[in-house]
């Protein structure tokens, strides 16, 4: 499903007079099945995007257009029941929605309401845990008592047991330790391409983001101010010196390299790929420009 | 060790709901005025620890564990307490007043400061973390990141010995994060503060003075970044990251390239690679 943006402005407590106004006239479009990273400064207004999506919150003025479903200020709640069916989030804080008194249950609570038998539910529920390297000797213990990592695991389970068309990941991999980030990221890819899931991730992980995403939306103070493929985004100097977008380890490596040596390069790298090609030419070069032969 | 700050020796846990020990005989030593830095896989019992230290949970292997050379107890506690900042995991946890400077100045209500001094300390901390803004907010409005400086600056304000911080950073945008660090750098450098921090953040243990790797409830490696970030497999292992300059440098050893083959610190990468790049 798409999701599109048009003029959407929000203000909390908007009928008074210290309005605060978290997104500023925000459009763009997503294309249904692509993969986009929400990237912006703590306090940017990314979870606030994300709410939109689903209807937790309601544009003050503007529209939200998901798949064909429009809201605007004036979109009830019974009007997003469909929607939500289709749309999957993972809150930025786990703890926020497990609440079942066993991780078992937690999990199997979404399919079982969209109307699975319990067995059903609780297979998929296995399933899905089993699948995103969940600890399995933990199914029964309450969710509270899991550590941060574990919760976070158990909840994104939950989100994707009930097989949503749309994810919405609100710093997904917040928490987690890197080899089960990275398998986790691998698995959204995967679901993208082969389920075609139009996924939409709030993230401060530049490398996953450069790595994962086919596009990059950019929030500033609650202004998108920029969309662009990663390879685009993160050669944006202005950007970058004026502190609202980090880089990419590898693209940091390599301007830094080239701060040192005076190299000169028109393209940043930005995978580890990138940057070792990058580096073997430079090493290669003659201060004239010319290409010899590398270091061998 | 004589100045160690803190001390662990065979300390062992189990939680009532589990059959197995989820701290296994962990012994580890924590050097007076040195940043340490905690890393290990998901479930490996790092939060399990911290909350042992700082007494949240109820140690049961008497002795076990020393803070500023008194054998923590329930005698003991309640002083040793006053001396540590502790940030958890989860912020929320943290907020209890309806405003950000209540949050900040409820661990300040121990200490005997008169009210000017109180809020004095609250302000500088607030503006330490970029919060100074959000003074009168309510906390639960706050974005997580917001969250996170605000439970930082709670701990800045104590002026503590010991700080804990339990990935206290872990959703703060990358620039934001790097500048924090750099605060926490500061106090260990110019006041002699110790730190103890866990993450899931490479970078961060860069700053460490002590790695300590956590796999399975006990310490499966301890040292210096210089010894441990060179354990190529054995990090694997543990499910953690090697540093981009270490991967980097193994990528250009296997392509050739003459590098020394021994750690190598990023900054150190780059002088290598630019001596190699004026010798051409
Ligand atoms: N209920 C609310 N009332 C008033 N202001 C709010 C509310 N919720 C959030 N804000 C403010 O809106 C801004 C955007 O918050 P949001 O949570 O969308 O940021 P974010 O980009 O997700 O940040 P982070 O990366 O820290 O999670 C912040 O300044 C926040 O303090
Ligand atoms: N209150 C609790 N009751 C029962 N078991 C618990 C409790 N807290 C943690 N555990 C279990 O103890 C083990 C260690 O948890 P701990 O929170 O110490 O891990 P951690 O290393 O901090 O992990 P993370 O990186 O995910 O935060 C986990 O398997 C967890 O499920
Ligand atoms: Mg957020
Ligand atoms: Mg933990």
């Amino acid at each position: 499903m798409a999701i599109v943006f048009k003029e959407v402005n929000y203000s909390y407590q908007s009928k008074t007079p210290n309005a605060f106004q978290l997104l500023k006239n925000v459009s763009f479009r997503l294309a249904d099945g692509s993969f986009t990273a929400l990237l912006g400064q703590t306090g940017s207004g990314k979870t606030t995007l994300l709410k939109h999506i689903n209807g937790l919150l309601k544009p003050s003025s503007g529209q939200v257009i998901v798949g064909d479903q429009i809201i605007s200020s004036k979109t009830s709640e019974k009007d997003l029941a469909d929607l939500r069916k289709n749309v999957g989030f993972l809150f930025q804080f786990p703890e926020t929605q497990l609440f079942a008194p066993t991780v078992l249950q937690d999990v199997a609570f979404g399919p079982e309401n969209f109307g699975q038998t319990k067995p059903s539910a609780e297979q998929i529920a296995k399933k899905t845990l089993e699948m995103l390297g969940f600890d399995m000797t933990l199914l029964n213990q309450s969710p509270i008592n899991l550590s941060g990592g574990q919760q976070r695991l158990a909840a994104l389970a939950g989100v994707l047991a009930t097989e949503p068309q749309i994810l919405l990941l609100d710093e997904p991999t917040a928490g987690l330790d890197p080899s089960t980030a990275k398998r986790v990221m691998i698995l959204f890819k995967k679901l993208q391409q082969e389920k075609h899931l139009t996924i939409l991730m709030a993230t401060h992980d530049m490398d996953a983001a450069a790595e994962f995403a086919d596009q990059i939306l950019l929030m500033q103070q609650g202004k998108l101010v920029k969309q662009a493929a990663p390879k685009d985004m993160f050669q944006e100097k202005e950007l970058v010196f004026q502190k609202i977008l980090a880089l990419p380890k590898v693209t940091t490596f390599a301007i830094r390299f080239a701060a040192k040596t005076g190299y000169t390069n028109q393209k940043l790298p930005i995978s580890e790929k990138e940057l070792i090609s990058f580096l073997q030419r430079a090493l290669s070069q003659d201060p004239s420009g010319k290409e010899t032969t590398p270091h061998a | 060790m004589a100045d160690a700050l803190i001390e662990v020796k065979n300390l062992s846990f189990r939680y009532a709901q589990h059959d197995s020990m989820t701290l296994d005989h962990l012994s580890l030593s924590v050097e007076k005025g040195s940043w340490t830095t905690i890393v290990g896989r998901n479930g490996s019992g790092k939060s399990t620890l911290i909350k042992l230290l700082t007494g949240l949970l109820e140690n049961k292997s008497q002795d076990a564990i020393s803070l500023f050379g008194r054998v923590l107890s329930e005698d003991t506690v309640d002083k040793i307490r006053l001396h540590i900042g502790l940030v958890l995991q989860n912020p929320d946890n943290q907020f209890v007043g309806p405003t950000v400077a209540d949050d900040v100045a409820f661990g300040l209500e121990n200490l005997d400061l008169s009210r000017g001094h109180m809020e004095q300390r609250v302000k500088e901390a607030l503006e330490n973390v970029g919060m100074l803004d959000f003074y009168d907010w309510e906390p639960a409005r706050l974005s997580g990141g917001q969250k996170q400086r605000v439970a930082l600056a709670g701990v800045l304000a104590l002026h503590s010995d010991l700080i804990i911080l339990d990935e206290a950073t872990s959703m703060i945008d990358p620039i934001g994060r790097q500048s924090l660090l750099a605060l926490v750098k500061q106090l260990q450098n110019r006041f002699g503060m110790t730190i103890l921090s866990v993450t899931h953040d490479i970078e961060e243990t860069f700053l460490a003075d002590q790695i300590l790797v956590m796999d399975h409830g006990g310490v499966a490696l301890q040292g210096r970044p210089s010894q441990i970030l060179i354990e190529d497999q054995a990090l694997s292992g543990f499910g953690i990251e090697l540093p981009l300059s270490r991967t980097v440098q193994r990528d250009l050893l296997a392509l050739s390239i003459a590098l020394p083959s021994g750690y190598l610190s990023e900054e150190e990468l780059i002088d290598q690679l630019w001596q190699l790049y004026s010798k051409k």
